[in-house]
This record gives C-alpha cells, sequence and structure tokens, in this order.
C-alpha cells in the first residue's frame, strides 16, 4: 500500500500540476469574444466600408497612416470605416473591380483608367494648403544649379516617375512639351519608382532635375532643392467609388468628409497632409482636361500607357 | 559499483518502486526528440489537418520503439559495462537535441549561431557535444540520484506536452454531432413530383479555364447543357458571392457583410426558403468551412467528414513533411533532404514550410474526395424532390490536382489547365452518372463558380494577369426537361450570378408546365423576385433587373422593419410573372415618431452622450468602459437601446464607450 501511495504521489502530483498549468489552447485557434455584446446598436453591428491606398511603404505606415480620416468617417457615417493599403495602382484596381473596396484614392490617370474600364465615380477631391481643390506638378533642381527654366533642360539629365503618374510622369511631359523641349532632346531620362525616390536622386546629384508632386517638392525645399518650373493647376486627385455602390453610400461618405472644411484644418494638423485641408465635391467632368492631355501628349508611352487599350 | 538501474535494493521496495524511476528516467529521449516536436507541429496544423491527430501515429511508434531502445540499454548496461557509454548517449541525446533546438531558435538574435546550424563544421559540433558530454558525465549518469532527476524531468516533460495534447484534443477538436452529416440515413420523402435540382459551384472556375478546356468531344458530352461565356460573379470573395448567388440580391450595406452571407442560409432571402416550402429535400456536400450554415438542409455534409479516412495518409505524409523540414539542419537539408525527399515540391511550398506551415491545405484533394463521396451517396439519395448543392474548391489554387484528378502526396505542382481539366471531368462524371441513373433529362443542372481566378487570354493562351482576381465565371445550366441531344449550347447573353435564384425557381414554378415553358433566360419576368426585407432602392434594383417596375408604393410605421424596408409585395414572391410588369410594395417608415426616441451615438464621442444625458436628465442611464484597440478612446462602440427604438422615464440607457488601451 504505502508502495502504492509513494507511486500515485510521485507520478500524479506533479502530473496533474503541470496539466493544470500547461493547458493551453493552441496558436491560432479562436478565442470566443472577452466581452459578449448583447441586442444592441453597436460598431459591430454596421457594415464595413474600406478604402484602398496606394502606399509604397505600405508595412511601415499601416497602423497610424490615414487613421483619423478613418475615425472620422466611422464617426459621421453609419459604417465603419477602413483603410487598406497595396504598393501599386493596379493592384488598388483590382481591389475595386473584385468588389473588396469601396472606395479608392486613386491618381488623376489611375481615375481615369478606373473611369474607362470600371465606371469608377468621382466623389471629392481633396484641397490644398490654399483650400483650392487642385495640385500641381513641380520640376525640382538643386538649389546651386544654374538651371532657370524648363528649356534650358535640353542635353540635361530628368527623373519623372512611373507612366500611371499624373504629377510625376503626366503633367511634366506636357509640360516639356509646351516649354518646347522634346524628351529626345533631353541629356538623359529615367522614371523612378515614387516622387520621394526622383527628389532623393536629384538631391544626390544623379540628375540635374526631376519632376514631383506639389508636396513632395516642398518638403525637400528644406533638404536643398528648389521649383525649376511649377505647372499649371490641375485637379486634385480624387476619392472613387465603386460604380454600383448604392447611391445612399457614396452621398453618406461624401457628406463625411465635406464636414471638413478648410477652416478646422488647423485642428487636424496631425492628419496625413495632402487630407488635411478639406475636400470639393468631384465629377467626372473635372477630369475631362487631363484626358485630353493624354490623348495629345502621350508620344512614346502613347495612350495605352495611361488608359485602357 | 552497481547500477542503480535493476538495483537489487532492500528486500521491502517492490518492483514497482524500482522500475518505475527508470522507466520515467527513459522517456526524455523519446518525448524530446519525437513527441515535443510532433505535437507543436500538429497544434499549429491541426485544422488544415482536419483535426486528425491520428497523424500522429508515426510519432508515437517511433517515440515506443526508442523507448524499447532505452530499456534494452538499460538491461544491457547493467550486466556489461560496455554498454554503460551507449546508455549515456542515450541519456543525454535529448538534452542535447533541447540544446540544439533550443540555439536554433536563438538564429537571428543571436549573432553567430546560423554557423552551428548552416555549415558542415557546425553540424559536426552537434554530435561531438555529444560525444563530450557522454565522456564527461558517463560515470556520474548512473548514480541513483541522477536517475531520479532524470525521471522527475521525463514526468514534466510527459505532464505537459500530455496535458497540452490531451487538452486540444479533447476540448479543441470540434466533433460532428449533427445527424445531418449521415447521408446514409432516409430523407423526409421529398416530393415525387418535383424533379431533383443539382447545384454545383467550382470554386474561381473562370470562364477561360472552360473555354481552353473544352474539346469537341466535351461539347458533345454536355449536349443538353447552355452555357453562358458572358457570365460575370458580383463579387469576388467566397462568402459575399454566395450570398449573392443564393438570394438573387446584391448587397446593399444596410446589414453587415456577415449578416447578408448568413442571411442567404437561413432567411426568406434565401431560395433554399422557398424550395423547402414547397416540399424540396435538400442536401449539401461543401468544404468545412461551411458549417454551422445547415439551417436549410436536411443533410449537410462537410468534404472533411466525409473524405477523412482517404485524407488520413495524405496528412500523415504532410506532417511527418514538415516534422523533417523543421527539425533538420539547415544546411544538411540543403545538401540533401531538399533534392531527395523534397524533390517534387516547389518554391512557394518550400516557402511554406520554411514558415512552419503545412504545405498548401489540400483543399482541392479534399474537395475531389468529397466530391467522389458524392457521387457514390447519390445512387441512394431520391430521384425526386431533392435540391443538392455542392460546393467544391475546384479548381481553385493550390493547384494539386492532374487531369484525371489523380493527386500525389507532397507534390504541389501542377497546372492551372490541369486542375480545370479536372474539374470538367467531374462535370462530366456526374451528368455520366445521372444519364445511368435516369435522373439526367428531368433534372434541373446548374454549374457556375464563384468567381474567377488570376487569368486571362493572350493570342489564345492563358495568362494570369496582373490583378489578383477576374470575376468572369463559368454557368452552364441543364434545364429541367431537356434531354443529351446535340452538344453544349453557347447563348452570347450578359448574365450574372444573380440570375440563379431566378432560374430555379421559375424552372420549379414551371414544372410539369404543358407545353414546356421556354427557358427562363429567355423570357423576360419568368417569375416575380422576392424583395421583402430590403431597402427601397435597392428593392427597385432587383425588380428592374427581373424586369419588373416598382408598383404602388404605400408606407407604415413599424417598430420592426428599419425606415426605408419592404415589409410585403404583391404579387407575392416567385410566383409566375407574366400578367404583371409592376410590384407593389409596402414600406416601413420606421418606428413611430415622437420626443423620446433614442439617437444614434454609435461612433460618436463620448461628450455628445454626456450633453444628451444632460439634457435630458435621464435618471436610469449608465456609462459602462470597454476596451476596442482598433477604435479611438472615447467613442461610443454600442448603446442599448438602438437608435430608433422608443424610450421613457424608466428605460434603462447603457452606453459602452471605449476606455483605450
Amino acid at each position: 500500500m504505502t508502495l502504492l501511495v509513494r507511486a500515485a504521489t510521485l507520478t500524479l502530483v506533479p502530473f496533474l500540476a503541470v496539466v493544470w498549468t500547461a493547458c493551453r489552447p493552441a496558436v491560432g485557434d479562436d478565442v470566443p469574444a472577452a466581452v459578449p455584446m448583447t441586442d444592441v446598436s453597436s460598431l459591430s453591428n454596421r457594415p464595413v466600408i474600406s478604402i484602398v491606398f496606394t502606399h509604397p511603404a505600405v508595412a511601415v505606415i499601416q497602423t497610424r497612416y490615414r487613421r483619423p480620416l478613418m475615425e472620422h468617417l466611422t464617426a459621421h457615417t453609419p459604417y465603419v470605416v477602413r483603410a487598406l493599403f497595396h504598393t501599386n495602382s493596379e493592384s488598388t484596381l483590382g481591389m475595386i473591380e473584385q468588389r473588396l473596396a469601396e472606395f479608392s484614392y486613386l491618381g488623376v490617370v489611375d481615375y481615369l483608367e478606373a473611369r474607362d474600364q470600371l465606371g469608377a465615380v468621382p466623389v471629392v477631391r481633396p484641397l490644398n494648403r490654399d483650400g483650392e481643390p487642385v495640385s500641381y506638378s513641380v520640376f525640382v533642381t538643386p538649389q546651386a544649379s544654374p538651371l532657370r527654366s524648363l528649356g534650358e533642360l535640353k542635353g540635361r539629365s530628368l527623373a519623372l516617375g512611373s507612366y500611371h503618374s499624373t504629377l510625376s510622369h503626366l503633367i511634366p511631359r506636357h509640360e516639356l512639351i509646351r516649354a518646347g523641349v522634346a524628351l529626345e532632346e533631353l541629356g538623359a531620362i529615367e522614371y523612378l519608382e515614387n516622387d520621394e525616390a526622383i527628389a532623393s536622386a536629384v538631391l544626390e546629384g544623379r540628375f540635374d532635375a526631376g519632376a514631383v508632386d506639389e508636396l513632395v517638392a516642398r518638403r525637400y525645399e528644406e533638404k536643398g532643392l528648389r521649383a525649376l518650373h511649377v505647372s499649371a493647376p490641375i485637379p486634385s486627385a480624387p476619392l472613387v467609388a465603386r460604380a454600383e455602390l448604392p447611391q445612399r453610400v457614396i452621398q453618406s461618405v461624401r457628406d463625411a468628409l465635406l464636414l471638413l472644411d478648410f477652416d478646422g484644418a488647423k485642428d487636424r494638423e496631425h492628419w496625413d497632409e495632402d487630407l488635411r485641408y478639406g475636400f470639393a465635391p468631384a465629377s467626372a467632368a473635372d477630369y475631362e482636361p487631363i484626358r485630353k492631355i493624354i490623348e495629345t501628349s502621350g508620344k512614346g508611352c502613347q495612350r495605352s500607357c495611361h488608359l485602357a487599350e | 559499483m552497481t547500477s542503480p538501474i535493476f538495483s537489487e535494493g532492500p528486500p521491502t521496495v517492490g518492483l514497482l518502486d524500482r522500475l518505475l524511476p527508470t522507466l520515467l528516467s527513459l522517456t526524455p529521449t523519446p518525448v524530446l526528440l519525437f513527441v515535443s516536436t510532433s505535437s507543436d507541429i500538429y497544434l499549429r496544423n491541426q485544422s488544415l489537418l482536419q483535426f486528425q491527430y491520428r497523424v500522429l501515429a508515426p510519432f508515437a511508434k517511433l517515440s515506443l520503439v526508442t523507448l524499447v531502445i532505452g530499456i534494452l540499454l538499460a538491461a544491457l548496461s547493467k550486466r556489461h559495462r560496455a554498454f554503460r557509454p551507449a546508455m549515456s548517449v542515450y541519456y543525454l541525446t535529448g538534452p542535447v537535441f533541447l540544446l540544439f533546438a533550443f540555439f536554433r531558435g536563438l538564429q537571428g538574435v543571436l549573432p553567430g549561431i546560423h554557423v552551428l546550424y548552416g555549415t558542415a563544421i557546425g553540424l559536426a559540433f552537434w554530435p561531438f557535444l555529444l560525444l563530450i558530454a557522454t565522456a564527461v558525465l558517463n560515470r556520474r549518469l548512473h548514480t541513483p540520484s541522477i536517475v531520479r532527476a532524470f525521471a522527475v524531468f521525463g514526468m514534466i516533460l510527459l505532464a505537459y506536452e500530455g496535458g497540452t495534447l490531451l487538452y486540444n484534443i479533447w476540448f479543441l477538436t470540434p466533433r460532428t454531432t449533427s445527424t445531418k452529416a449521415d447521408v446514409t440515413r432516409p430523407l423526409p420523402s421529398g416530393s415525387q413530383t418535383l424533379p431533383n435540382i443539382y447545384h454545383f459551384v467550382f470554386d474561381a472556375y473562370q470562364t477561360d479555364l472552360l473555354e481552353h478546356t473544352l474539346s469537341e468531344e466535351t461539347q458533345r458530352a454536355l449536349g443538353g447543357f447552355t452555357y453562358f461565356p458572358n457570365n460575370r460573379a458580383e463579387w469576388g470573395w467566397t462568402p459575399m458571392s454566395f450570398g449573392t448567388f443564393l438570394s438573387g440580391r446584391d448587397y446593399f450595406y444596410d446589414r453587415t457583410g456577415a449578416e447578408f452571407v448568413s442571411a442567404a442560409f437561413d432567411s426568406k432571402a434565401s431560395f433554399l426558403y422557398w424550395l423547402k416550402s414547397l416540399g424540396y429535400e435538400t442536401v449539401a456536400f461543401v468544404p468545412g468551412g461551411w458549417i454551422g450554415q445547415d439551417t436549410f438542409f436536411d443533410r449537410f455534409v462537410s468534404h472533411d467528414e466525409a473524405a477523412k479516412d482517404d485524407l488520413l495518409p495524405l496528412n500523415t505524409e504532410a506532417l511527418w513533411n514538415l516534422w523533417l523540414y523543421s527539425n533538420t539542419p539547415a544546411a544538411l537539408r540543403d545538401a540533401v533532404v531538399r533534392r531527395h525527399w523534397f524533390a517534387g515540391l516547389n518554391e512557394e511550398d518550400m516557402n511554406l514550410l520554411e514558415n512552419g506551415r503545412l504545405l498548401p491545405s489540400s483543399s482541392p484533394v479534399t474537395s475531389y474526395l468529397g466530391f467522389e463521396r458524392m457521387m457514390e451517396a447519390e445512387r441512394n439519395l431520391s430521384p425526386t424532390g431533392r435540391y443538392t448543392l455542392v460546393h467544391v474548391i475546384i479548381p481553385h489554387y493550390p493547384l494539386k490536382l492532374r487531369a484525371d484528378c489523380s493527386y500525389s502526396v507532397g507534390s504541389a505542382t501542377t497546372e492551372a489547365i490541369e486542375q480545370a481539366q479536372c474539374a470538367l471531368k467531374l462535370i462530366l462524371d456526374f451528368t455520366s452518372l445521372l444519364k445511368d441513373l435516369g435522373r439526367f433529362d428531368d433534372s434541373l443542372i446548374l454549374v457556375h463558380g464563384d468567381h474567377g481566378g488570376p487569368y486571362r487570354t493572350e493570342n489564345e493562351r492563358l495568362v494570369i494577369m496582373g490583378r489578383n482576381r477576374s470575376l468572369d465565371t463559368v454557368l452552364l445550366v441543364k434545364p429541367m426537361g431537356v434531354s443529351a441531344r446535340g452538344e453544349l449550347e453557347k447563348l452570347d447573353l450578359e448574365t450574372s450570378l444573380l440570375i440563379i435564384p431566378s432560374i430555379i425557381m421559375s424552372s420549379v414554378t414551371d414544372a410539369g408546365s404543358r407545353p414546356p415553358r421556354a427557358a427562363p433566360w429567355s423570357r423576360s419576368r419568368a417569375v416575380v423576385p422576392l424583395v421583402e426585407g430590403e431597402l427601397i432602392e435597392s428593392a427597385e434594383r432587383i425588380l428592374r433587373r427581373n424586369g419588373f417596375s416598382l408598383g404602388e408604393t404605400r408606407d407604415i410605421e413599424s417598430s420592426q422593419y428599419a425606415a426605408g424596408a419592404v415589409i410585403s409585395q404583391d404579387p407575392p414572391a416567385y410566383e409566375r410573372g407574366d400578367d404583371t410588369t409592376e410590384v407593389s410594395v409596402l414600406v416601413s417608415s420606421g418606428p413611430p415618431k415622437g420626443p423620446n426616441v433614442m439617437p444614434d451615438f454609435v461612433g460618436r464621442d463620448v461628450a455628445e452622450v454626456s450633453e444628451w444625458l444632460r439634457q435630458k436628465q435621464l435618471p436610469s442611464s449608465v456609462i459602462h468602459k470597454v476596451s476596442n484597440p482598433v477604435v479611438p478612446e472615447g467613442m461610443v462602440v454600442s448603446q442599448s437601446p438602438r437608435a430608433g427604438a422608443k424610450t421613457d422615464g424608466n428605460t434603462e440607457i447603457v452606453f459602452y464607450v471605449n476606455a483605450g488601451n
């Protein structure tokens, strides 16, 4: 008997103690909600609306990027609004096409493509720091550069953005044509991934000039770049809705965004700069001039680079 | 010096007292080598392994064999000193392996550690360490105190590993308790006058895939079917797509996506409800993910469950592969194992193994096996009055199946076209079975995808496109009463999966008509769609899509229906629609208006609640703080009563506000 008790003590007690502490669910198993919700109006009962953004550094910023805007929309619409990200505009358009997102913040060229292919509807246009719903493409050059006009770029090297970029590719090409500079007359031309890369490359002296969004140009002013040429204003990139999205959803989001007026921008200093100053209503007609630019200035790239074949 | 193992001991101490510590002292090595390593992998992948804990059997056998070797060595070392070093090696193998695994986990944290795993010299270190440890500790390892220490270590390991494993198997393994899974049990008898309906959903079956696999022979074999090459899914996501084609309505953002999908399975919005009300038996053969959506099904069989016996060897080998990959040092793996054992795997598979996941979950294989079981069951299921839904993850990724639907364990690399050929083969096999059973002509057979795949056709070749997924998806329909004559008929009609309920319900409504009526897609207003429960804008869209217009609209106050929702319709849903072009509706204007109606504070800041409570001076109000990491601090995440409900002085008003992290 003594032997049995000893054996049992030796094996069972530590066994049970360890079982008690060791029992834990496996990794990945679903855990029931900590606070069960009763039948009440609740955020979890609301439809989810997704806005997809194109951002080259998605992994780094996804937790904070655009968050204040999403919170504003959740508070002022009957939906839970969340941000999704893709690193390229092709995938962003794919999200809209497959109905995996309801809205998207697209560049103008991408919007025109989405309009032609998917019937995308422009909803609002962000205001700039002057309260206008326009953007500018800026040719930048190092502050010490002797260049004073676009015409002097002949024989020089130039950095532009990808074919899908409005402010760092399409408009700069258009501006060059207007200034009488053919691409063939440039010493060298290279198409870089994004505006930051263009500005950095010019700052490092790898190019004589580059063309970027005005927001990027301003940021790099302090770092040693200056504006060589500023384009005519173009309508700022729109927030677009999927074609078949119910009108009341579009209206609800549009109304919530239009609540963000220019005068309140000082309270939104922690927001991303491109969305901080408020919004204006957008319509398809706003972007027709850009479509004309694509049709008339697409040498080399041609229309198929920007619009559906 | 005598060994404590099998020591004679004082005469009062029995066999158990001598043997038990010895036996327990032998357990750390097999437990550390085989039990810990395999159970950890199993628990991380148990849902992919369909919770088949029997896949651990090879590791249990290995553990037992190792233990038996330990017992033999213990017995031999007691009698012959020459075996003591071997016994010591046995004892120390477990702890050295523990060190090996521990430092492997520190790769990337401690600099230089990778040398011990990625180079030949580093690899040689571990057996060297074992030999050194044996040489140094050989004499001490055979003292009673060390044996007892090993015994305690063994007990703790057994308790921890065994406890974790048993707990998971016992409490977290889903058990099939539903009698609905048993197709051998007789069904409630379906109507003998209603023809069978077979509804096949082939996941990600893009139109291009069918086009690339159709031959003259298969087109002849599909005689009786009509093919809609311009068909589109509404959503590129399976649950939402099911929501649309089971209900015939698009998502209108008046409820959550999950509610929309559920409603398509368990509410009047689903055509399943209407089929049931007409007397149809309903049977589903679906992937495990649909468990719980069985409200309107008399039998509900998951492929996992149906094919579990076939899947066991597949899963066992998958676990073995991962175990081998996870526990083999990188240098050895790259030099030998990867070239031989894993030779059939592509880079994607290897990445999965590297991340500690099984090979791609064998959903297509599971679906194929489930489809086979469904074919076997078909012979014993009723020949009339039955609706059968079959959803298979074919030709969806991963590409595991060859053109003849054969597969091999571990190899994931077939071609999209091959898997699409397998899908077509399954369709042909089943239609052939129906013909053998004499059920083909009378039945309605629908075959379609839920969305497309990532392909497009360029210069007559199938290529993968940049955007993730197409919405172009297959739709094949064999109407009721049409025999297998001629060959596949192509119809250049723009269609969408929203047409499915209309095809099914109009076919049922027209069943037995004399003379037979034209196919539903060839006549507008074949059947009145259901718009009850929809918001009026959505109802209008549904009516327009089906060839109707909105007729008289009357408003009525309702606390049950949201403002703007259709409460009832005339004519009723799924009646023949030939005699009317308009559908009149009764629409909710929301709950009765009055001063004491609860506003909607959800998503607003708690300050607004405070201001409202101050103005109203409501005594029975509570603000609870909850933690919600995805919304800002101070935001109201829920409220009771809901917005629009009537309140009086006694109504308890509760708000849940996010208190932040």
